[in-house]
């Protein structure tokens, strides 16, 4: 069940899902999650390749997941912060609502 | 422990920026309100100190650093340089801005001196994932920068739209070095060259890297974030978002690019970025005609730069897969070199162009509208003689240096052109590419020359209290218009020192 190829499948399912989720849903900490859903869709991608390359890769893989998760969660921080201050001057969480400037 | 201080040597001028972070955000902790116009002071003794230190290792061949994670070649540091340049200036651009729109705080100049440490990784990174932890150093940064004035709901929308789709753009490029590892168990930039052979992963990884650094640099189609971001964010932070993230993702891109896939792999490069350079041409320079907002049209043109800087990249694409014609090599770095003079100049016109509009403005908010320009001649004529001196050298009139620049990219396009049909190679895209883009570019000299006709032979409207100058924004008005010109009229020792930063990409 468990195989390389499986995760690898399920890792592209999560990260079109994730682009999914940021290209037609309209409230903003939604699609902060969607982006979060393609990073965690990434972290799985290196795992699988990890395993897979388990005796000639050393562990750059595993090392990236590490790196990944911080900085997802600096990226978090700073976009929850972003969205507060948003939200703060319009009252609301729209992202069609951000419509200030245009051509 | 010392055998690590002796190793981390080379990389000073990052750690010095670094360290410089620190010290601004602390002083901004515990500095009084009043005293907070120092603050600008010690990120620019910071760059000023980094910059010695980066001199130091100029001319010192390459430099493996942290079993091979950073390299600290020519390449790394003259888009350092840039870099620095572009944060002095950003600084010295603050002095006196940045407490008129209530950001005087560390925080500003801390981040200012932390993207720009990114940057300077993200240029020296040989490995991947030094190179993601890097531009998202920079990228964070930025995010946090392009939303500092947060009274402002512009600048809220700008940060916004900023943060969502760069944050989606990274997870594309990490999608991509992820199944380029999977492809080559390996993240080292230098070991992805070494596979054999054609892997559809490889591919694919590719194609999401081209994603990933396409928005980065702001190239069509990958562009929507760059007009609202740039007009929302203050003028100083625009500048500086406009130069040192483009300088430092085309640094990121060449490298991943001409190292990772070299020679042959150019084939299945090349036409991509044809076709976005001409897109990224098309688009920018005609939106921009259409655009009232000043700052807006600064940033469709920032999208048309990024577009002559890409047909340098399909040169250099051309010229790769085509290894088998002789005297074709040599054109390389010549090419590669004139990208980085292009960067070079671009660095001057559009901080200077920033800081006029930083400078130029009446009441609280940035001059920001054609109509606000009107007259400008009269209330500020150096001012006004400045910002037609940067619009003109964007526009590629001689004898400034954005000419000189336009002229290397075209240049090298013809060049490589040239060398095709004499070994009989029927092919134009080159060719195609350099008229397109002259033509885009006599689009361009409309709306530059607009924007001076309205400072030159409008009358102005009604007279609106103007705001008191700081010396630093005229010493970086002054200081860019000199260097533009010198780049202009001397180019050939700036030019040979920008080939040489090439060196270590293409030879």
């Amino acid at each position: 069940m468990f195989t390389v190829d499986n995760c690898l499948v399920l890792s592209a399912v999560l990260f079109a899902i994730g682009v999914f989720g940021v290209i037609a849903r309209r409230n903003l900490l939604v699609i902060l999650m969607s982006i979060e859903v393609m990073l965690n869709a990434v972290n799985l991608a290196f795992m699988s390749f990890a395993r897979q390359h388990a005796f000639e890769g050393g562990n750059a893989g595993q090392i990236f997941v590490l790196i990944v998760m911080a900085v997802a969660a600096a990226e978090a921080a700073v976009g929850l912060a972003i969205l507060l201050a948003f939200f703060r001057n319009r009252q609301t969480a729209d992202a069609d609502e951000a419509n200030l400037m245009k051509n | 422990m010392e055998h690590l201080i002796a190793e981390m040597k080379p990389l000073s001028p990052v750690l010095i920026v670094f360290t410089g972070a620190l010290a601004a955000l602390l002083a901004g902790v515990f500095s009084k309100k009043e005293n907070s116009y120092a603050l600008p002071y010690i990120g620019i003794t910071t760059v000023a100190f980094a910059f010695v230190a980066l001199l130091n290792y100029w001319g010192r061949g390459m430099i493996w650093l942290l079993q091979g994670a950073i390299r600290i070649d020519s390449f790394g540091l003259y888009i350092s340089a840039i870099i620095l340049i572009a944060c002095l200036i950003t600084f010295l651009a603050s002095i006196g801005y940045a407490k008129r729109l209530g950001f005087e705080h560390g925080e500003y100049i801390s981040l200012l001196l932390f993207a720009s440490g990114g940057m300077m990784l993200l240029a020296m990174s040989a490995d991947l994932v030094t190179l993601f932890l890097s531009l998202e150093i920079m990228s964070i940064s930025i995010y946090a920068l392009a939303g500092m004035a947060r009274h402002r709901q512009k600048c809220n929308e700008a940060a916004l739209k900023y943060f969502i789709l760069g944050a989606f753009s990274t997870a594309f490029l990490l999608f991509g070095i992820a199944l380029i590892y999977g492809a080559t168990a390996s993240t080292k930039i230098h070991a992805i060259a070494q596979v054999q052979g054609l892997k559809p992963l490889l591919v694919a990884g590719l194609g999401m890297l081209i994603v990933g650094f396409g928005f980065k640099v702001g190239a069509a189609p990958f562009h929507v974030w760059v007009p609202d971001a740039y007009e929302g964010a203050p003028a100083t932070v625009t500048g500086f978002m406009a130069v040192a993230v483009k300088a430092a993702g085309f640094a990121a891109l060449l490298r991943v690019i001409l190292i990772a896939f070299p020679g042959t792999w150019a084939e299945y490069w090349w036409p991509v970025f044809w076709a976005v350079a001409l897109l990224t041409m098309f688009l920018g320079n005609i939106i921009a005609v259409f655009q009232k907002n000043v700052k807006r049209m600064l940033a469709y043109s920032g999208i048309a730069h990024t577009g002559y800087i890409l047909i340098g990249l399909v040169s250099l694409g051309i010229a790769g897969s085509e290894p088998y014609i002789p005297g074709m090599k040599a054109l390389m770095n010549p090419i590669a070199g004139g990208m980085l003079f292009y960067l070079l100049a671009y660095t001057f016109m559009t901080l200077g162009a920033f800081a006029v509009i930083s400078l130029a403005a009446r009441d609280e908010d940035d001059l920001e509208t054609l109509d606000d320009f009107s007259g400008l001649s009269q209330r500020k004529p150096v001012v006004a003689l400045a910002m037609a001196v940067f619009l003109i050298s964007m526009a590629g009139v001689p004898p400034f240096g954005g000419f000189i620049a336009k002229f290397y990219v075209f240049k090298g396009a013809i060049d490589v052109q040239g060398m095709l049909l004499a070994s009989g190679v029927k092919e134009y895209h080159a060719l195609a590419l350099a008229i397109l883009g002259i033509i885009t570019s006599m689009f361009s000299v409309y709306y530059y020359l607009r924007v001076v006709w309205f400072m030159y032979f409008r009358e102005p409207l009604e007279d609106r209290p103007s705001v008191a100058p700081s010396w630093g924004l005229h010493f970086v008005i002054f200081a860019s218009s000199v260097a533009i010109v010198v780049l202009g009229i001397l180019p050939s020792g700036f030019f040979s020192v920008a080939s040489r930063g090439a060196e270590a990409l293409v030879r």
